[in-house]
């Protein structure tokens, strides 16, 4: 994978999120992620620019504009598993599942071989009881029936999975799913992210950083320790924290 | 011995479909014609009661009659001729039917569409695309001309492929092609009970007004390969690719 510098015992690979340009299509992205020297980038189904299912755009399209900068692709977020239909929010897993599936097969084509995905958000604590009930048997569901990829769970802002409790209840009993340590909805929930880090360490598959307060020193020592080697997802071109972050991890 | 021919094959190539008339007997076209009639809400011996009768789905597709159409006729095994044998998921057909309207003033098509896309009623999620790579559709009545014939665009198939080579497969808004592609002349798909048309998946087609006597009865399979998830988001140069007994 481009962006891997090895230093001590573990492989630095910085990539920049599309969430940190969020209006910059494929290609400006491309060329922002060549300006700042990154090797790789992050890019999100839906909710950016230059998500990958633009209309002008193929999967071919997508592999040849990465080719093409000599930017890889590390990093790849699915639609959220909210077991609910979006155009009626009628609870039914299996129509969000077939979603997911569909869109994790278009990462395959692209590559990646993790995936991210977080929760969605609810609006009632109804909703929120078959929320946690739908994210344990969908990702399980998911895990099963596509084997050759690793799934990667994360926090969300107002989702059933924010809270270090929240990780706790819900993931402590699934196998075979990794961790996003994914700063900003941490944050928001008050969550010590240093403490975090140590906790969930040896499942972390993907680490996203912003340029808030973030304890890059105890969270690259937790990560270092368990010797993690995925991607460490820059959601800010700022410098002053690219540099905290090669220097810390590197 | 094979069932398509070399000259099968390459109609099907250029037109993106093919019509044969020989691949059911009689037991299996019987067969699926009185499970549909067991489950119509009309009187089988007048036609007047035909007009405008129901419901469309009227024996599920897993009846044996009508899964047996396809399976345990010649049918599958002509299509894997296309595809390649053993690479295609076995797949039964489901009962679509177009109810005579009892009026004279039928009209082509209007446009036509390419299968497996969202729309707020059809069950396929949204943004996303259910793909596949041989249709068949299967006539269990006489179909004559303006009786609601399953109608074809040839040559569309090509277009497709040239488009979405760079094109997002979601970019076709509920899979309505009228402003995509430059269709030709439609082709109405008619002929005794016992028909069989196959088309490539992302052939345009679409319904008609059926302004003859008889129900229009058919079948429809969608049959896609084995490997579908590793391959569904490829357009490569050559089409065919994926198609060993095309190429």
């Amino acid at each position: 994978m481009a962006g891997h510098v090895m230093a001590g015992n573990l492989t630095m690979n910085c990539v920049l999120s599309a969430a940190a340009e969020p209006e910059l299509e494929l290609a400006a992205l491309l060329a922002a992620a060549q300006q700042d020297e990154f090797g790789a980038i992050e890019l999100f189904r839906h909710r950016t620019s230059s998500c990958v299912v633009r209309d002008n755009l193929s999967v071919r399209d997508i592999r040849n504009a990465l080719a093409a900068s000599q930017v890889k692709l590390a990093a790849y977020e699915i639609r959220p598993l909210t077991g609910r239909k979006a155009d009626s929010d009628e609870r039914n897993l299996p129509y969000n599942l077939r979603q997911l599936e569909w869109d994790t097969h278009l990462g395959r084509a692209l590559g990646i071989q993790t995936i991210s995905v977080r929760s969605g958000t609810t609006s009632s604590q109804e909703q929120a009881q078959e929320a946690r009930a739908d994210l344990v048997e969908g990702l399980g569901q998911l895990v099963e029936r596509i084997p050759d990829v690793t799934f990667a769970v994360g926090p969300a802002v107002d989702s059933v999975l924010q809270t270090a409790a929240d990780f706790d209840e819900l993931l402590s009993g699934i196998d075979g799913v990794g961790v996003i340590l994914d700063v900003a909805p941490l944050r928001a929930a008050a969550v010590d992210l240093a403490a975090f880090a140590r906790d969930w360490a040896q499942q972390v598959s993907l680490v996203r950083l912003d340029d808030g307060d973030v304890p890059v020193d105890e969270i690259a020592d937790a990560l270092t320790a368990a010797d993690f080697n995925g991607p460490i997802v820059l959601e800010s071109r700022d410098a002053d924290l690219r540099q905290r972050v090669q220097t810390r991890f590197g | 011995m094979p069932y398509l021919s070399a000259e099968d094959k390459q109609s099907f190539k250029e037109n993106g479909y093919l019509i044969r008339h020989d691949l059911l007997n009689h037991e299996h076209i019987q067969a699926a014609s009185d499970a549909i009639w067991a489950g119509l809400d009309a009187d089988r011996t007048d036609p007047a009661t035909w007009i405008g009768a129901g419901p469309r789905v009227p024996v599920p597709g897993s009846h044996a009659a009508i899964r047996g159409t396809v399976m345990d006729s010649p049918v599958f095994a002509a299509a894997e001729e296309l595809v390649g044998k053993d690479r295609l998921n076995p797949g039964g057909p489901g009962p679509h039917l177009v109810f005579p309207t009892g009026e004279h003033d039928w009209a082509p098509a209007s446009g036509g569409h390419l299968d497996g896309y969202y729309t707020p009623t059809n069950g396929v999620p949204e943004g996303t695309v259910g793909l596949f790579h041989v249709g068949v559709t299967i006539y269990v009545e006489d179909i004559e001309p303006r009786g609601g014939g399953f109608t074809v665009w040839p040559g569309s198939h090509r277009q497709a492929a040239n488009y979405f080579r760079d094109h997002s497969f979601l970019s076709i808004n509920g899979g309505s092609s009228r402003d995509v592609f430059d269709l030709p002349e439609q082709v109405e798909v008619t002929g005794p009970a016992g028909t069989v048309c196959f088309w490539h998946g992302q052939t345009v087609h679409s319904g008609s007004k059926n302004c003859a006597r008889n129900i229009r009865m058919a079948l429809i399979a969608r049959l896609a390969r084995k490997d579908l998830n590793d391959i569904r988001f490829e357009t490569p140069d050559d089409m065919w690719t994926y198609w060993e007994g095309i190429q």
